[in-house]
């Protein structure tokens, strides 16, 4: 990953993030974007995601 | 009646002055001389209105109220308290007016007669285990862990017998173990989170720091409850009553046994801490089984995409207008939240499916009643320590004290550390029970009989600790 990368990106996003911050910011989403969100793909295939919506009707 | 009134357990005060043998005004007196004496060294309090409490503490002198008549309790300065500001421990907030209504937590305290004596110090956004500018009452060059960091100090130094917390990745039990408390951390869903700083809303727990495990189920027999205003209380199973049994035997139950990654690496004293606790546990007839979970490896990833990506929408439009108020550590995780794909963070909450399935399996198939694990995997750090030194290697501090904790954040189970003694270098350690979702009361119960198998842990002698420094 590079900082432009990463400053691109941002503003696209409308995220303003000041030059003197892009490179601790590329290295923190360069990890969680290693890390996978924790197992790969592959291993999650058939399963939901732990957010659940419940509908509620007032009484 | 004695000027150590301040060290009497919850349940021991509230016994007394239901009985009227003390009265809330003489106990408060003696926690407010306790606070004026030690709060200099520990720094542990955002605000404390002094007469308001006193005040308080009269009115009720000759009242009768609920089991928490006359009892100071201290509250983290993320939960709402009526005509107070509720800082987060943060400059980006340090304009907020005063709250108009008590969260739900303490709005229950209140109801059944607890004093908020005060609001504890948080790490900034209840995001960080450090809590400045708090001290260690145990060592005040160490940390008080975080972020419930203010409320570990104040109870530890015998300011009040409870306070509330949140956890998200272990803000409550992290503090607990480093300041040798009881932390109790319920069933995701047990205790409202209205009126409370969100850091990430499917993570955060409210839960309990006290000096004992009794004091811990009173408080949560309190808190604990639907409210309205939060969805993810309503329709849950009923606490049961007494929550702790007069019996507190152990013996038929069944304790899996959690040290391998990600719970080691650990130091010396926190695994002789679980080794002994192990034995005595065995001894009141426990029968240990060991278990490995090769699927809580990814669990770090997951808590830290998830965390990143919910409080990052939490803080959006904080972060448009304040981010140069937010402290560097903070806001980088703020800043890659914003930036992180949808994908990524789905794929966090399938993980985290995942793990709680796995688990849940576990304890159906090997018939457990109960998970155990060292709290955190080292003592507490000093102020400028970044890193722990483990034989395996070096690892960041917070990278440490989370990977223990946040499997059961993300698995929403009922989690409560207690001390299991004093290490070698004179430092408590701790270790953590887990149990079913909404079964608080067996995670009590083994934390019962680890406390009286441990022996109460004596609290620390804070003025001895500033002469040392």
């Amino acid at each position: 990953m590079k900082e432009e990368l990463v400053a691109a990106w941002a503003q696209v996003l409308g995220v303003a993030i000041p030059d003197r911050r892009l490179t601790e910011v590329m290295q923190s989403l360069e990890g969680q974007i290693t890390g996978l969100g924790g197992l790969p793909a592959e291993e999650l295939q058939e399963v939901e995601p732990a957010v659940l919506f419940e509908p509620e009707w007032s009484e | 009646m004695s000027n150590d009134l301040w060290a009497l357990t919850m349940v021991d005060a509230a016994a007394l002055i239901a009985t009227r043998d003390l009265k809330p005004s003489e106990y408060v007196a003696s926690t407010l001389a306790r606070f004026e004496a030690v709060e200099p060294l520990i720094r542990a309090f955002v605000s404390v209105d002094l007469e308001r409490v006193t005040h308080e503490a009269r009115l009720q002198d000759d009242k009768r109220g609920g089991v928490l008549h006359g009892i100071p309790v201290a509250i983290k300065d993320i939960f709402d308290v009526t005509g107070t500001p509720t800082g987060c421990g943060s400059k980006a907030m340090a304009s907020s007016r005063p709250a108009v209504q008590d969260a739900a937590a303490v709005a229950r305290l209140r109801a059944a007669g607890a004093i908020v004596l005060g609001k504890t110090t948080t790490h900034e956004l209840a995001c960080g285990v450090y809590t400045p500018p708090t001290r260690n009452p145990w060592d005040l060059d160490r940390s008080p862990g975080g972020s419930s960091g203010g409320s570990g100090a104040a109870v530890s130094a015998g300011v009040v017998p409870g306070a509330i917390g949140s956890d998200t990745g272990g803000s409550i039990r992290i503090p607990a173990s480093h300041c040798g408390l009881v932390g109790l951390k319920p069933t995701y869903g047990r205790i409202s989170r209205s009126g409370a700083l969100a850091l990430s809303w499917s993570l955060d727990h409210v839960g309990t720091l006290t000096r004992t495990v009794e004091d811990a189920a009173l408080m949560l027999s309190v808190l604990a409850g639907p409210d309205s205003r939060d969805q993810t209380t309503l329709k849950r199973p009923h606490l049961p009553e007494p929550l702790l049994p007069a019996n507190d035997h152990v013996r038929g139950l069944r304790i899996g046994v959690l040290d391998d990654a990600p719970f080691a690496p650990m130091e010396a004293d926190v695994r002789q801490g679980m080794t002994t606790t192990l034995k005595r546990l065995q001894q009141e007839g426990v029968e240990i089984v060991e278990v490995r979970v090769p699927e809580l490896k990814a669990c770090m990833a997951a808590e830290f995409a998830i965390v990143a990506a919910e409080a990052a929408s939490y803080h959006e439009t904080r972060m448009k207008h304040f981010a140069d108020l937010i402290g560097a550590d903070v806001r980088g995780l703020l800043e890659t939240g914003l930036l992180l794909p949808a994908s990524l963070y789905l794929r966090a909450q399938k993980t985290r499916r995942v793990i709680q399935q796995t688990l849940m399996k576990l304890f159906a198939d090997q018939r457990l009643d109960a998970l155990i694990a060292p709290t955190v995997p080292a003592k507490a750090q000093r102020w400028d320590q970044l890193d722990y030194e483990f034989v395996e290697g070096t690892e960041p501090v917070i990278q440490a004290l989370v990977r223990t904790t946040a499997p059961f954040n993300l698995a929403g189970l009922p989690a409560i550390a207690v001390p299991a003694g004093i290490g070698d270098f004179g430092f408590p350690v701790s270790v953590q029970v887990a149990a079913r979702p909404f079964d608080e009361q067996t995670a009590l119960r083994i934390a019962l009989a680890i406390q009286r198998a441990t022996g109460r842990i004596e609290g620390p002698n804070v003025f001895a600790t500033a002469q040392g420094n």
